[in-house]
């Protein structure tokens, strides 16, 4: 996974993943006639609508939860809850998984304490755990920090020592004619050069930090988007679980799109043109 | 005689002081069980002020010799003076440049120039203005505060010069630093070198391919040869300086090149038999 640092002028790989005005019509036509038919379905009543509500029963629910979370209401107090988790467990494990990386980067003795371990705990179900961190940091939105904190962590640190490690020689034997010490290397080229890498990683881990406090919050919880959702599964309301569904999903991805969006500003030299 | 061969060419030559001096410097490489040798018993003098330039077949230690010299690998044998002191690592009394310019994309050209001013601690304000200089120098005052991918091959290589000469270092090291260039752009970059070598006078060490660019450019031409890399002939080049673009035209300059290709060839031949 070798972050693209060229100044290639027409890097074709860009343009090709770049989404045309056709694909969009084409892509927005087939998701409404998706719709369309599952509505069909739904209202000739082929399926229970405890199975599968109809996209309009889903879209009301999902219009009373955005109106609750504007004008204020229990929907805000537990968009905001889950919102509150995923960004404090994302800056927590980002942080940690940065400043470990770094370290393993840097320091061949830290790399060697700690790469088995890290190596066997980035393979363990970290979703498994979420259980025991419900006993260990209690029923409020500690553990669902923790557990979001902990699956954001991996993909950070690993992009960070890949990044690392992958720095062009050139640039670090340009350091080294100019008697440069260790951090400045760091400082002025490694880490720079390493942005790609630890941008993709900063988008891995946001999505990631989303799933960690849903998780958190289906094990236990009083408050948050995912108790919402074990409780209307409780009530056999399926179409507010959907509803959420799409919130949970509407948050991630605007989540995502703001690192992009940081991403393109400050790495303005990875873009064929300025 | 136009081209004075070897014993006399050995020595820097006249009342100059040695920059540089490599005594009987050996470099093995380790590469798994075996050791290869890339350079044999290499000495050489260069004296302050003059202009040397390495020629030699490819991978006949060149680069490897450069980088001794650079306090950038260790010899295996033998020992490194520079400006009298014994070397110990790379020194900020040395420039180097590369075959590659080696800018950093996330900086203006400017912030590229400035580089070695941040590394060494320096006062960056103070240098801005000898950097803006250096810029308009190579032609290229525009262009200071523009990034290096908005420049061509040539533009970006005068950008490492100017990284390269910011500190006033008494010494550059330069590997081959205008091969990437087609003919065109090549001759141009020699002209501006020297042009600017002119007013400074540094000591140089340049490695090339290229016979005309060696002769064109130096005081002495030391002509390698490979496997192991060993010294096959020095030459000593006696063309009046300035030398400008007219004289890339001279017969003065056709016969050293001349002269030159022939300790080259005669290196070859002896290889080869
Ligand atoms: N880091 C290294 N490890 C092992 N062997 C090396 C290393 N660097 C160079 N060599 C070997 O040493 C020899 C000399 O290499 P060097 O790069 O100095 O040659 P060169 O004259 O600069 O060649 P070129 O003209 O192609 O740049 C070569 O055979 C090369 O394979
Ligand atoms: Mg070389």
């Amino acid at each position: 996974m070798k972050p693209q640092t060229g100044s290639l002028p027409d890097a074709p790989g860009r343009d090709a993943a770049r989404l045309g005005r056709r694909d969009v019509v084409v892509a927005l036509v087939c998701g409404a006639l998706l719709l369309v038919g599952w509505e069909a379905v739904c209202r000739a009543g082929f399926v229970s609508r405890l199975v599968l509500p109809a996209p309009s029963a889903i879209a009301v629910e999902l219009w009373s939860a955005v109106r609750e979370i504007v004008v204020g209401g229990p929907m805000r107090t537990h968009a905001l809850t889950t919102i509150y988790e995923i960004l404090a467990g994302f800056g927590l494990g980002v942080g940690l998984g940065f400043v470990l990386g770094v370290l393993i980067s840097e320091i061949p003795a830290a790399r060697r304490v700690a790469m088995p371990w890290l190596i066997a705990l980035n393979a363990a179900p970290k979703i498994a755990l979420a259980p025991l961190l419900l006993v260990w940091f209690g029923f409020g939105i500690g553990s669902k920090i923790v557990m979001a904190a902990l699956i954001a962590f991996f993909p950070l640190l690993i992009n960070v020592v890949s990044g690392l490690s992958q720095v062009e020689e050139a640039k670090l034997k340009l350091m080294r004619s100019l008697a440069a010490s260790r951090t400045m290397t760091l400082a002025k080229v490694k880490l720079p050069d390493a942005m790609p890498a630890i941008f993709a990683g900063l988008k891995t881990a946001i999505v990631l930090a989303v799933v960690g406090a849903v998780v958190g919050e289906f094990v236990g919880a009083e408050s948050g988007l995912g108790y919402v959702i074990k409780q209307s599964e409780f009530q056999l309301d399926v179409a507010q679980t959907f509803a959420v569904i799409v919130l949970l999903s509407i948050i991630g991805i605007a989540f995502f799109y703001a690192i992009e969006f940081i991403e393109r500003r400050a790495l303005f030299w990875t873009r064929p043109h300025p | 005689m136009l081209v004075a061969l070897d014993a006399q060419a050995q020595a820097p030559g006249k009342e100059r002081a040695a920059a540089i001096e490599v005594d009987s410097v050996s470099k093995r490489y380790r590469l798994g069980e075996e050791t290869l040798a890339a350079l044999e018993d290499i000495s050489l003098v260069v004296g302050e002020g003059e202009f040397v330039s390495l020629i030699g077949p490819s991978g006949c230690g060149k680069s490897t010799l450069l980088n001794v010299v650079a306090g950038l690998v260790p010899a295996t044998l033998g020992r490194v003076r520079v400006l009298g002191n014994d070397m110990t690592g790379p020194s900020r009394r040395i420039g180097m440049m590369f075959q590659s310019p080696v800018l950093l994309p996330w900086r203006t050209n400017l912030d590229n120039v400035l580089l070695p001013v941040e590394v060494f601690g320096l006062d960056r304000r103070k240098s801005a203005t000898r950097a803006r200089e250096l810029l308009q120098l190579v032609g290229l005052a525009a262009f200071a505060d523009r990034y290096p991918m908005e420049l061509s091959g040539g533009m970006q290589q005068r950008v490492a010069i100017c990284r390269m000469l910011l500190c006033d270092p008494a010494i550059l090291l330069m590997d081959e630093p205008f091969a990437a260039l087609d003919e065109m752009s090549r001759e141009f970059m020699n002209v501006e070198l020297l042009r600017i070598w002119e007013a400074l006078r540094s000591t140089v060490l340049f490695v090339t391919h290229n016979i005309g660019e060696a002769v064109f450019l130096s005081d002495r031409v030391i002509v390698m040869s490979a496997r192991p890399g060993r010294i096959a002939r020095v030459v000593r080049v006696e063309l009046p300086r300035p030398r400008t673009k007219a004289t890339l035209s001279s017969d003065t300059f056709f016969h050293q090149v001349t002269a030159v290709r022939k300790a080259f060839d005669e290196t070859a031949d002896r290889i080869a038999s």
